[in-house]
């Protein structure tokens, strides 16, 4: 046991000068409560969603078995028909240009997350050989996940674009909330969605 | 004919009916005051700051960095170091930016340095620019552009001296460099009025022989030693951005909000405002839900007002009968005394309203530069007055109903 610790002791010790430079800081991260970014220009509409893994697939560990693997996948392939997500007015006629769903794991490399999913694309976050220990000492505490997804639509009228709505919360029970900010010509503002009241209205 | 019979009644004893009908007057002008205050307040409010994307400050709260930054209210933020600034600026998001440093002032007024592209990106009240009616912008080193209310309370001409204190209320002042009043901004209801807008450089030229927040004693350096140095500032305290593209509003304010470097923020100032209202709001609740008791009050004042006539209106009531009117007739007359009253109390409650508005206004405009509108009353106020008469003739049911049971009980053989 003893030199595996003087091993780790060494290597930490190796690392703290080169540490020191780096910033340590973490996002907030509440359960249960998801963000949303959108904003709208000349009929383009950008619509950024941020929740946690706790919503989506119930757990924020590494998915590691074949049931995790397959409660991601699902969540992926979801987020992937973006009607299931969102609905934005008939009327202002819009169509799908851009759709991007992912999860991030904390400060984990997350690549095997995605292996045989073609959507997903891949976070850069390769990190040096020689970090491994430090984030593993650490992995426990600051390991929180989060689905990242990205639709951007193209539409016909923009002046039909007045609200947007979230079935999202049909298909993720365990999402209590959504926090929107938005910017439109009109301004920027918030709101707070809730499955009771899930849609936002720019005014 | 009953209308004519419940005025002629109300007339009869026109003390009590006044007294009521000023009760709920005042009540309604109360209420519909209040209502106007809220509304005015977040209108001026969402009014100061328009057309600027991102409010960019060193990391705090959205609403403190907003209220520092752009209201000149609450604890300051800290500074955000020139390099982050620079960095910012170089980011191909960004269409403009403009800094702004505050920390020293004059007399009760705030110094803000900031450079020329503040008066042609600052917007205000849905994209209004601002105007210097009187002389020009910070052309000089030692210009200085001052709001409207900082001339009319201090009583400045274009061309006056300015000597500028070292922090808030300070006993030191920056004497060795006294700046000029170049120019002074058309009134605009935001807080550039109470602003005394110097350029950046300045900032840093007042504070040349000062170190750690104090005069280097016996150090002075000549004015046109100053002007030969490099005044690029080390520090600011927030800026201003505009992006090119709105779609990337969200993808600046991520960058910068977690620019490794530093700690800094990135607020949109729509979003920051709303965050305001909805801690404000609680307060603005209560202050109607008590407002609104003030009129449930005046009504029920009504309520026992009439409880109490209708004894001695028995007799009244009583020859109403024996003239042939059914007791629904008196149900319908007393109802429509309380609707009368209300109507009237309505009326005199807006009149008193835009009186007491006409008065406030300047007050109120220069004291807390709130901008109260006189308007004609929007669709709520009248629906909220429409309230009060069906709240009044609603609550005078249980009297009437009283009186329809006296009356049918009664009939002629009224013993008092």
């Amino acid at each position: 046991m003893k030199p595996i610790y003087l091993a780790l002791a060494a290597t930490t010790a190796l690392a703290a000068p080169a540490l020191a430079q780096d910033t340590r800081e973490l996002d907030a991260h509440v359960h249960g409560v998801s963000t949303v970014e959108i904003a709208v220009e000349h009929g383009a509409i950008e619509i950024n969603i941020l929740s946690p893994g706790m919503d989506i697939v119930g757990f924020e560990h590494e998915a590691s078995s074949a049931e995790d693997k397959e409660a991601v996948a699902t969540a992926i392939r979801q987020f992937l028909t973006p009607e299931e997500i969102v609905t934005l007015p008939e009327d202002a006629g819009c169509r799908l240009t851009e759709v991007l769903a992912h999860l991030h794991t904390g400060d984990h490399d997350d690549e095997h997350m995605h292996e045989g999913d073609d959507h997903a694309h891949d976070d850069d976050h390769a990190e040096g050989e020689g970090h491994d220990h430090y984030h593993e000492e650490h992995a426990d505490e600051v390991r929180h996940s989060a689905f990242h997804v990205t639709y951007g639509f193209a539409c016909d009228d923009e002046d039909a674009l007045t609200s947007v709505g979230f079935p999202f919360f049909e298909r993720f029970a365990n999402a209590e909330e959504i926090e929107v900010q938005y910017v439109t010509e009109t301004g920027a503002g918030t709101a707070e969605l809730t499955p009771g009241a899930a849609e936002v209205s720019f005014e | 004919m009953i209308l004519r019979l419940a005025f002629g009644s109300l007339m009869a004893r026109a003390l009590t009916v006044g007294m009521t009908v000023l009760a709920i007057a005042l009540s309604v002008a109360l209420f519909l005051g209040v209502e106007k205050v809220r509304t005015g307040a977040k209108a001026s409010f969402a009014d100061t700051i328009s057309g600027t994307d991102l409010i960019v400050g060193a990391r705090s709260g959205p609403v403190q960095l907003l209220l520092y930054s752009v209201f000149r209210i609450g604890n300051a933020t800290n500074n955000v170091t020139w390099e982050s600034y620079q960095d910012i600026a170089n980011r191909p998001e960004v269409d403009w930016i403009v800094p702004i440093s505050l920390g020293d002032s004059h007399r009760q007024f705030r110094v803000m340095g900031t450079t020329q592209a503040f008066f042609e990106h600052y917007k205000y009240r849905g994209g209004r620019s601002l105007e210097i009616g009187n002389g020009h912008g910070l052309d000089d080193l030692y210009d200085a552009v001052i709001g409207a209310e900082v001339a009319a309370t201090l009583d400045y001409a274009v061309g006056d001296p300015i000597v500028v204190s070292h922090g808030l209320a300070s006993f030191t002042h920056h004497d060795d460099q006294p700046f000029r009043v170049a120019g002074i901004i058309d009134r605009t209801g935001t807080p550039v009025d109470r602003t005394v807008i110097v350029s950046l450089e300045a900032i840093e030229a007042i504070h040349v022989d000062w170190q750690s927040g104090a005069q280097i004693p016996g150090q002075s350096t000549p004015v046109e030693q100053i002007r030969q140095m490099d005044l690029s500032p080390s520090a600011v305290t927030a800026a201003l951005v505009g992006v090119k593209s709105r779609l990337q509003i969200f993808g600046l304010q991520r960058w910068i909000n977690t620019y490794p470097e530093e700690p800094l923020l990135a607020v949109l100032p729509g979003v920051a405002l709303q965050e305001l209202w909805q801690i404000v709001g609680v307060a603005e609740t209560a202050l109607i839900g008590v407002s609104a008791m003030v009129v449930v009050t005046a009504l029920l004042g009504m309520m026992a007002m009439i409880f109490s006539s209708l004894n001695e209106r028995r007799r009244e009531m009583a020859i109403w009968r024996a003239m042939g009117a059914r007791p629904s007739t008196i149900l319908g007359l007393l109802v429509l005394e309380a609707a009368l009253m209300a109507a009237l109390g309505a009326l005199l409650g807006l009149a008193l309203l835009y009186a007491g508005l006409a008065l406030a206004q300047p007050v109120v405009d220069s004291a807390f530069g709130l901008w109260l509108p006189i308007a004609p009353p929007t669709g709520r106020e009248l629906a909220t007055l429409a309230g009060v008469i069906v709240a009044a003739a609603l609550v005078s049911l249980f009297p009437a109903l009283r009186a329809y049971r006296l009356s049918l009980s009664d009939g002629m053989m009224v013993r008092i």
